[in-house]
């Protein structure tokens, strides 16, 4: 399965074609050397303000620079270089005009897409790819479009980019080379010389610096504790694959990971594991985002990679120690940009970088002490992001260990997966692990030190003020707004009988219908860092619309609404809580039905547990996986209760990457404890029932502020 | 405009180089198209695609020459002075 399995014959013929293709790259370079030569002859003011010194050879002279530059039959339309050739060049561009620079760069990909179909003969054999690389390589533009959605429409999106990762590149390349689009020549050529990175999207041309240089901060990096389910996940000893456990076990949450190692000599040394980017809103707060992705491809320095060095420096590696960095995907590009930081590599001697699935190819370590790997699969588009992915031809890096392999499980974004590269490892390629581990070898050893920190772009801002007061209740005094700092959220909805709502409710608000049936919601905290220290909740909610006797709401355009201007919301039924002092505050603030017990709120690996009451016999429990989901942003929620027969409306300000889980597959199970809530579940109907749809906040941050009067008086 | 031969020179120096750099070029060509030609891995169009490169190759390369010695012709004018020769 990897390049290493394959059979002699197979790796000469591919090797053959590579060298080909990589000369013909080398003759269509000097090929285009020469049309700009030609142009900058033939534009150059120099050679037409002396035609009144010698007009006839003047002219003569002149006509035979522009045949050399526009003869079909030698460079064909070769304006190219400078302001006046990039003008003409985009205007051959426009009309299709092609040079023989051109003619021959579309060879040699030609040539790399039959070198990676050697490797990956499902290409020639699957009739629809077959039809694709045929019309993109004959320049039939509308018959590539064609072929492309033909592949779309018959494997989807998902499959369709699995087939063609291998020749990803090439194939954009060729296309952006000979369509009609001059804003894409230049990425073109530079995905096809493999002299620099791709600068632009090669369909569009539009430039990828210019989103890159966006992402802007001088990077941040707190301290946090990994959850408790995490903490036990990650590995004591230092190793390939106990790096890439703890990679998993931290997983791309915006978070990194450093620890300290005692060598088999004696020798402490520090490892920096950094996932991959950070699942959710494309321009968060952490630079490991899709916007850090980008500048972490695409710039030499990068918030994320900024962000790093703060960590590897609050966590006091000293001046001159031995450090190895193991990266997956973007972290794989952040490491290397820390790599070639010749102020990072004065300060520290960085001896190892392993970056797993990156875009890493026209990256370049400031120490030539530094040994890299680079570990991809060639069904896994993200590694060839920066243009060069299986096909390429150049020997980028003579010097580094690379890992380029195919599996059976051609399915993107799960090659992509750090789960599917550390199996890979741990299975499939043995050479290429033992050969990491022996490499890694002084870095194996216990672990002494961890700790795990939570990157950001920008270092905190001074904090915003919040003017809190004490209020006084039976449990002790407790100062509002309570703030969680770190924490996750779990939302449940149901569909139940509207009748059922409406009991349960009384005069107290109007249930929402969807479809003649009402919505229930089970909304579970695991407050891990708050004001009042850590704590749980799990309250049992009916969604309402407008308590204050409005006519029913539109309530799809009222999802939209701000929470101040909504009037939408929960109305808590049953409220449990593990702390004495949240449920006084929660009973005397809000005036929530609250009881004290045991509550469990967790969520891992895609599978969600809330359980109310005592382990043995729980008044209910919400368990089982929550499917696939989608990122969402967060929003606040409005909640309605009752305080002394007054009706109140509160909200709670919520913060942090949110996802949504549209077809969970977890179950309610209902106790036969006479409890609060399970006696309200068993009024809706909800014992054995599937939530409809549950949201999932595993860095939640909230604010909850006392109620206010409603409707307002 | 003042009147520069020794630009036009330059000029003609460079094409002059790129004519022999494309020359290489075609020689290049042949020899890979040898070189391929044995081997069964080889796509078939390849020898069609590159007998047809080295041709414009071939050409090209006689375009810049004749590029180059025209500049060069010119730019020796210039530096004596008016030509009334036939366009």
């Amino acid at each position: 399965m990897s390049t290493d399995a394959v059979p002699d014959d197979d790796r000469s013929a591919r090797l053959l074609l590579r060298t080909a293709a990589r000369e013909l790259a080398e003759i269509a370079t000097t090929l285009r050397s020469a049309s700009v030569h030609a142009t900058a002859a033939a534009t150059d003011g120099a050679v037409g303000g002396a035609l009144p010194r010698a007009p006839a050879a003047g002219l003569r002279a002149q006509r035979a620079v522009l045949r050399a530059v526009t003869n079909r039959r030698g460079l064909g339309y070769a304006v190219a270089g400078g302001t006046a050739g990039a003008l003409g060049a985009k205007l051959g561009g426009m009309v299709g005009a092609h040079s023989l620079a051109v003619r021959v760069m579309t060879t040699s990909l030609r040539l790399r897409i039959a070198a990676v179909t050697l490797q990956n003969p499902e290409l020639a054999a699957d009739p629809l790819l077959r039809r694709l690389s045929e019309a993109v390589a004959a320049d039939r533009e509308i018959e590539s479009v064609r072929a492309l959605c033909a592949l779309v429409r018959d494997r989807g999106t998902a499959r369709a980019l699995s087939a063609i990762a291998p020749v990803f590149g090439e194939v954009l390349a060729l296309r952006a080379l000979l369509d009609q689009n001059p804003l894409n020549d230049r990425t073109a050529w530079l995905i096809a010389s493999g002299s620099s990175v791709a600068s632009a999207d090669p369909i569009t041309g539009l430039s990828n610096r210019a989103i890159a240089v966006l992402d802007v901060g001088e990077g941040a990096a707190r301290r946090v504790a990994p959850r408790p389910d995490e903490a036990a996940r990650l590995r004591s000893r230092g190793s390939l694959l106990d790096f890439l456990a703890n990679l998993c076990a931290v997983g791309p949450t915006g978070r990194a990971l450093v620890q300290s190692v005692m060598g088999p000599d004696g020798i402490e040394r520090h490892v920096v594991q950094v996932p991959g980017m950070r699942i959710g809103d494309p321009d968060h707060e952490s630079p490991g985002d899709l916007l850090g992705a980008f500048s972490s491809t695409l710039l030499d320095s990068a918030p994320f990679s900024r962000a790093l060095a703060k960590a590897i420096d609050d966590f006091g590696v000293p001046a001159g120690a031995e450090i190895a960095m193991v990266g997956h995907s973007a972290g794989g590009a952040a490491i290397m940009n820390l790599a070639q930081d010749a102020m990072f590599c004065a300060r520290y001697t960085l001896t190892h970088v392993v970056a797993i699935g990156s875009p890493v190819d026209f990256k370049r370590p400031a120490s030539p002490h530094t040994w890299v790997a680079s570990i991809t699969n060639q069904h896994d588009l993200v590694p060839s992001l920066d243009g060069q992915g299986a096909g390429n031809c150049f020997d980028l890096h003579p010097d580094w260990y690379v890992v380029d392999y195919t599996d059976p499980t051609h399915l993107f974004p799960a090659c992509h997966s750090l789960e599917h590269y550390t199996a890979n490892l741990a299975e499939d390629l043995p050479e290429a692990r033992e050969h990491i581990e022996r490499e890694l070898r002084p870095y194996q050893g216990p672990v002494t030190r961890s700790q795990l920190y939570q990157l950001y772009d920008r270092e905190a801002p001074a904090r915003r003020t919040i003017e809190t007061r004490r209020v006084t209740t039976a449990g002790g005094p407790v100062e509002l707004p309570i703030r969680c700092y770190e924490g996750l959220a779990l939302t449940a909805y149901f569909t139940v009988d509207a009748q059922a709502a409406a009991r349960l409710l009384g005069d107290r608000g109007r249930a929402v219908r969807m479809g003649g049936r009402a919505l229930a919601a089970i909304h579970a905290f695991d407050n891990r860092r708050s004001s009042l220290g850590e704590h749980r909740e799990v309250h049992l909610g009916i969604v309402v619309d407008d308590p204050g006797g409005r006519q029913p709401l539109r309530t799809w355009r009222e999802l939209l609404a701000r929470a101040d201007r909504r009037a939408l919301g929960t109305h808590f039924v049953a409220s449990a809580f593990t702390d004495d002092l949240v449920c006084a505050a929660a009973s005397e603030v809000w005036g929530h039905a609250a009881f004290v017990g045991d509550l469990r709120v967790e969520c891992d690996a895609g599978r969600l547990h809330v359980e109310v009451g005592a382990p043995r016999d729980p008044a209910m429990a919400l368990s089982g996986p929550l499917g696939p989901g989608l990122p969402i942003t967060a929003r606040d929620l409005v909640v309605y209760s009752h305080r002394g027969g007054i009706p109140l409306r509160s909200h709670i300000e919520e913060r942090g990457g949110r996802r949504a889980h549209p077809s969970p597959g977890a179950r309610l199970t209902v106790g036969t404890a006479d409890h609060p809530v399970a006696r309200h579940l068993r009024d809706l109907g909800l014992d054995g029932a599937r939530p409809m749809l549950c949201l999932v906040s595993p860095a939640r941050r909230s604010r909850r502020d006392a109620g206010v009067p409603w409707p307002a008086r | 405009m003042p009147v520069r031969p020794d630009a036009i020179t330059a000029h003609a120096q460079t094409l002059g180089a790129d004519a022999e750099a494309l020359t290489e070029c075609a020689t290049r060509l042949r020899a890979l198209a040898a070189r391929l030609r044995t081997h069964k891995a080889t796509p078939p169009w390849l020898y069609d695609t590159v007998n047809a490169h080295i041709t414009a190759c071939v050409v090209a390369s006689a375009d810049l020459a004749e590029a180059s010695a025209r500049l060069r012709a010119y730019a020796a004018l210039t530096a004596e002075g008016p030509d009334d020769g036939p366009v």
